[in-house]
């Protein structure tokens, strides 16, 4: 398992996946910052870092996940090695297997990377304009939310990787991860979205504990079972 | 002896359109062995099914006497490029093979051993992306030799190269069984590369199997075109009628005899010979051609169909 994880790391060199995985965070870090320069009144290092990892779980988050699941996906249905791979004497659930702990590996790395932008942005405007941010940035509450986002992203990722994997076609996955991300915007405040799985990380950030609580089970133990269940339907899939 | 592989009654079913159709299917040892058939005839199917890329439907395949639904003990013994090989454009062909060697546990050295016998020893640290096709088709071979299967499985690797390519990869296959001791099993539907290159062939046909065997042995049972220009091609038209052969006038004095099948067809030449001396027909000359693929290929299926096979003699062929 652990040389089929470095597989699919390989393949990942100069390919555009790893791009956006730079790309994302970096523009939501930037955001931030033109968000806080435009404010008049100062603003707390906590608001600061809470709502720059808003912003990342409502959308850029669904949405790097989609375009990396693609991503990932494409690599074999536009290279057509499924043919090749699968024929290979390797179990097959291996193949799908690494792909899933490579994304999920991959957003962790994103949501680390912010983790780290997010006082480098707050200090950019510091260093720009004085007195934007008041207080101190607090390291620990910033990794537990963006770690709690990562882990209720677990549904949501296994959702996309299925779709993108089962489907030669991107635009299968493409439609499910903007039409998801869209329902999730316009949808956020609505109690039915408590269980819809593009707005388990935005309900990391609920005033009510008992709302984030359920959420992080249901994003993390729905992910474990929606990827437990693509890798066994893949390794049956039979490839015409 | 066990065969590299046999199948007995392997059928593949899509809804209501049988796509292979019962074909038993026996592959010697150590053969190069040519899987014909016209587009959409079932060959890509039948690979697929050896592979365990699809199940049967019905029937059973063997891989060196191992069942193929013991799939990764008969994938150890089976290097495969199906359709035209896809690799990933962004990565070199060393990173490409390296892929496939870590997956099956192999040293490094072993990348370097398949890219010298496929001729890419100096391009493996180029990106694939700038590769020629043929460069990419014999990436695609390198790749199925990596770890030394004892069955290669290609499916039309000529496909799409230009006259160069063809070229290399014909003698790049007609290597492979001397030099790496591996039973080739390829598809095609270009007649005039499986009779280059290989040592049996099968003849797929609407998901049938309408004909196997070793190309000799097809070879003999066909029948020679024989070509007679004379001074009096009516004549001797008529003589041969006359004699019970079946005969006709080809235009530019040549007669184009059918009927003569191989074993015979020395003795019968002599006997015509004879007859057209005696007869004081002047001979100008005698044409005999050795029957080609495509004359068993054109009998097989229309015999397959259940159509009179078309004359294995044309005036065009004799000429």
């Amino acid at each position: 398992m652990f040389q089929s994880i470095l597989v699919e790391c390989a393949k990942l060199r100069r390919s555009l996946a790893l791009l956006l995985c730079a790309a994302a965070p970096t523009m939501v870090a930037l955001l931030a910052m033109v968000i806080l320069l435009d404010r008049k009144d100062p603003l707390d290092w906590s608001m600061f870092s809470t709502s720059t990892a808003a912003i990342w779980a409502f959308f850029m988050l669904p949405m790097t996940v989609t375009a990396l699941t693609i991503l990932m996906a494409q690599l074999e249905h536009g290279a057509r090695s499924w043919n090749h791979l699968l024929a290979l004497p390797v179990g097959r659930w291996r193949h799908h297997a690494a792909k899933a702990v490579v994304v999920v590996l991959l957003v962790a790395a994103m949501n680390l990377a912010l983790w780290l932008m997010i006082p480098l942005a707050g200090m950019a405007v510091e260093a720009l304009e004085p007195g934007r941010l008041v207080g101190a940035f607090d390291w620990l509450e910033s990794l537990s939310l963006l770690g709690r986002m990562l882990a209720s992203a677990l549904l949501l990722i296994g959702l996309q990787l299925w779709v993108a994997l089962r489907f030669r076609s991107f635009v299968p996955p493409l439609v499910l991860g903007i039409g998801g991300t869209f329902v999730a915007v316009v949808a956020t405040g609505a109690k039915q979205g408590l269980w819809f799985p593009w707005l388990m990380p935005t309900n990391m950030l609920a005033a009510d504990p008992a709302r984030a609580q359920l959420g992080l089970a249901i994003g993390l133990g729905g992910g474990l079972v929606v990827l437990l269940a693509m890798v066994l339907d893949l390794a049956r899939k039979e490839y015409a | 002896m066990t065969a590299a592989i046999e199948t007995q009654g392997l059928t593949r079913r899509f809804g209501a359109v049988e796509a292979v159709s019962g074909i038993d299917l026996h592959v010697p040892l150590r053969s190069v062995f040519g899987f014909l058939g016209r587009n959409g005839a079932g060959k890509t199917t039948t690979i697929r099914l050896l592979l365990g890329l699809l199940r049967p439907s019905a029937g059973s395949a063997r891989i060196f006497g191992i069942d193929i639904r013991r799939r990764l003990e008969a994938a150890r013994r089976i290097g495969s490029l199906v359709e035209i090989p896809f690799h990933y454009d962004h990565l070199t062909g060393i990173e490409n093979l390296a892929i496939t060697a870590r997956l099956l546990a192999l040293p490094k050295l072993e990348i370097g051993r398949v890219l010298d016998i496929v001729g890419l020893a100096g391009d493996g640290s180029r990106r694939v992306g700038t590769y020629s096709l043929g460069m990419r088709q014999r990436l695609g071979v390198a790749r199925a030799l990596l770890g030394g299967p004892k069955l290669l499985i290609l499916d039309e690797p000529t496909n799409g190269l230009d006259p160069d390519g063809i070229r290399d990869m014909r003698a790049l296959i007609s290597s492979l069984p001397e030099r790496e001791g591996v039973t080739l099993f390829v598809s095609s539907h270009v007649l005039a590369e499986v009779e280059q290159t290989a040592t049996h062939i099968a003849l797929m046909d609407k998901g049938r199997l309408v004909a196997q065997g070793a190309i000799a042995s097809l070879r003999e049972g066909a029948r020679k075109r024989v070509s007679i220009t004379v001074r009096q091609p009516g004549r001797l038209v008529a003589l041969l009628a006359e004699s019970g052969i079946e005969a006709a006038e080809a235009g530019g004095g040549r007669v184009a005899i059918a009927d003569v099948s191989a074993p015979r067809a020395a003795r019968d030449i002599a006997a015509i010979n004879f007859m057209m001396v005696e007869h004081g027909i002047e001979v100008l000359g005698i044409e005999v051609a050795e029957p080609s693929l495509e004359d068993f290929f054109v009998a097989s299926l229309a015999a397959g169909r259940g159509n009179p096979p078309e004359p294995a003699f044309t005036p065009r062929l004799a000429a």
